[in-house]
């Protein structure tokens, strides 16, 4: 193979992608502020509104350190798990407190199966 | 006795005719390697939804050539016809011999490879994995786009190598893909560019893939400190759903602006994303992710193992196609846990270099990866989301790369 088109080619593709991809960070790091901002604007309170209600803990802490997790719950679903809780929750108001099995009636996808034979035909 | 005379030259006919007098040595070879090809699908679980077709593809070509040759046309002398009506048939002479030009059918396996040949599978398929993937995390974190982009180094720099190995631009082409980790996109230029390597590349790309845990953890571990795979990142920031919406619109937008030649594969991807995030086609995406990723799956994968015969499979070049794809996965690898180091250094500590051999784009494999590497290093740290970003990142990086390839070599 050619010398010259050896290096054209690793270069070109190098710089090619490198641009596309950087162009994208701009643009969605520039839509996804604008959209972000609009969207968690503080809402201003008149006097006489009365204030929303706090949300009512459940399993979840707002100041207490996490304890032990409960024994025989694998890494990687306490892992999995966490991951799912932090990413819908914001870390800083909410801390996970303990991980346990759920009492299960019937199994997972025997549940999700009834839901989707049983969601109204769109 | 005419009878028996009869059977006789029956059996002996149907034994001439027979692959036990047809095959030669290479076939038995690769009907060996079929079989290994099932152990590791089967029995070790490497990538089993298309090695098990793939596999199956290279057992049944080479039991019978004819599944995969194309129409053509037979000339019979008109003297020894002996079908229909031959009235159909236009009539060639030969020789100064009369002929009937009988059209014959391919091969089941030529039709279905239309799908491969024409280039329509493999984007089918990307339209399935849009529509099970979530962008969330690289559109909270676009940095990620930049660790996707520097795993495709190990393309370039193994397209480099395999032009001085002897492979002529478009073969290199074909076969550098191979380290974008990418199914769809690696038979998707190897169609393209070099179709009589496809089987190899094939073989080689989604057996890589399944190796992943085995190739990246030691690369990963040499070229970091514990100290920086330690590093915790700051919580993702949520996503919302008019961002998500908006993502795969402006992706398709610019990608194909710029780079035609990627706007099949990565149309059709933000085109499955766009169906799952919208919420008002949910059947429509369902069908993507489900039904119609599975039937494509199979024929792609059958049709490509049945592009793997012995003539093109057992030779030296095959060799240097799995060293080569190994290179390109190990490179791309370095590529992104060194970018990640850049951005550790760049961002002061806050960004874990583990997160950039996620950009490598076997989705969620590479992903997982780096998340338990980095539980190694320090168990509390949960690098899964964060990886996740540069691992999607990596998808569309891989179609860019291929867009590239295809827009000058092709």
């Amino acid at each position: 193979m050619d010398i010259t088109l050896a290096v054209t080619v690793l270069l070109a593709g190098i710089v090619v992608v490198f641009i596309i991809l950087l162009l994208l960070v701009f643009i969605v790091k520039g839509y996804g502020s604008i959209v972000y901002s609009i969207q968690n604007k503080p809402k201003k309170q008149k006097n006489d509104e009365v204030p929303a209600e706090q949300p009512t803990q459940t399993a979840l802490s707002k100041t207490k350190e996490p304890e032990a997790f409960a024994a025989g719950v694998p890494g990687e679903v306490i892992a999995a798990i966490s991951a799912a809780v932090y990413t819908v929750y914001d870390k800083e108001t909410v801390k996970i407190k303990s991980i346990k099995p759920s009492r299960q009636d019937r199994p997972v996808w025997g549940t999700a199966g009834v839901m989707d034979n049983t969601r109204p035909f769109i | 006795m005419e009878i028996l005379m009869g059977l006789w030259e029956s059996l002996i006919g149907l034994f001439k005719s027979s692959g036990l007098m047809s095959l030669d040595w290479r076939n038995y070879i690769m009907i060996g390697i079929a079989i290994v090809l099932f152990y590791l699908a089967i029995k070790r679980e490497f990538e089993p939804l298309l090695l098990l077709p793939i596999a199956f593809g290279m057992l049944l070509v080479n039991l019978y050539p004819d599944i995969m040759a194309s129409p053509m046309t037979e000339y019979i002398p008109v003297t020894e016809y002996s079908g229909g009506d031959p009235s159909k048939y236009a009539t060639v002479v030969i020789n100064g011999i009369s002929n009937y030009a009988v059209p014959t059918n391919g091969g089941v396996f030529y039709y279905l490879y239309q799908g491969v040949k024409l280039g329509i599978f493999p984007p089918l398929i990307f339209l399935g994995v849009g529509a099970m993937t979530d962008f969330g995390p690289l559109i909270a974190n676009p940095k990620s786009f930049l660790l996707g982009a520097a795993a495709q180094l190990g393309i370039f720099l193994t397209f480099f190598a395999a032009g001085f190995m002897g492979f002529t631009a478009e073969e290199s082409g074909a076969i550098s893909i191979i380290g974008g980790a990418d199914g769809p996109t690696a038979i998707y230029v190897a169609t393209k560019l070099a179709p009589h390597l496809l089987g190899p590349i094939a073989v080689a790309a989604y057996s890589y893939m399944a190796l992943v845990p085995i190739i990246q953890p030691p690369i990963m571990r040499g070229l970091t400190t514990k100290k920086e795979r330690e590093v915790v990142m700051e919580q993702l920031r949520p996503v919302s759903k008019l961002e998500k919406v908006m993502f795969p619109v402006i992706v398709t937008i610019l990608v194909s602006l710029f780079l035609p030649d990627a706007a099949p594969l990565v149309g059709m991807l933000m085109l499955g994303n766009l169906l799952k995030e919208s919420g008002v086609t949910e059947r429509l995406a369902k069908t993507a992710q489900n039904e119609l990723m599975n039937i494509v799956t199979i024929m792609l994968g059958v049709t490509v193992g049945a592009t793997a015969t012995g003539e093109v499979f057992l030779a030296p070049q095959t060799l240097f196609i799995i060293a080569l794809g190994l290179a390109a996965f190990a490179v791309g690898t370095m590529g992104g846990v060194l970018f990640g180091k850049l951005m550790y250094k760049a961002t002061g500590g806050k960004v874990n270099p583990l997160i950039g051999a996620a950009g490598v784009s076997a989705v969620p494999m590479a992903a997982r990866v780096a998340h338990k590497e980095g539980l190694r290093a320090n168990p509390t740290n949960f690098l899964l989301m964060h990886a996740m970003g540069p691992n999607v990142a990596g998808v569309i990086g891989s179609a860019v790369a291929a867009g590239v390839l295809i827009s000058i070599l092709g």
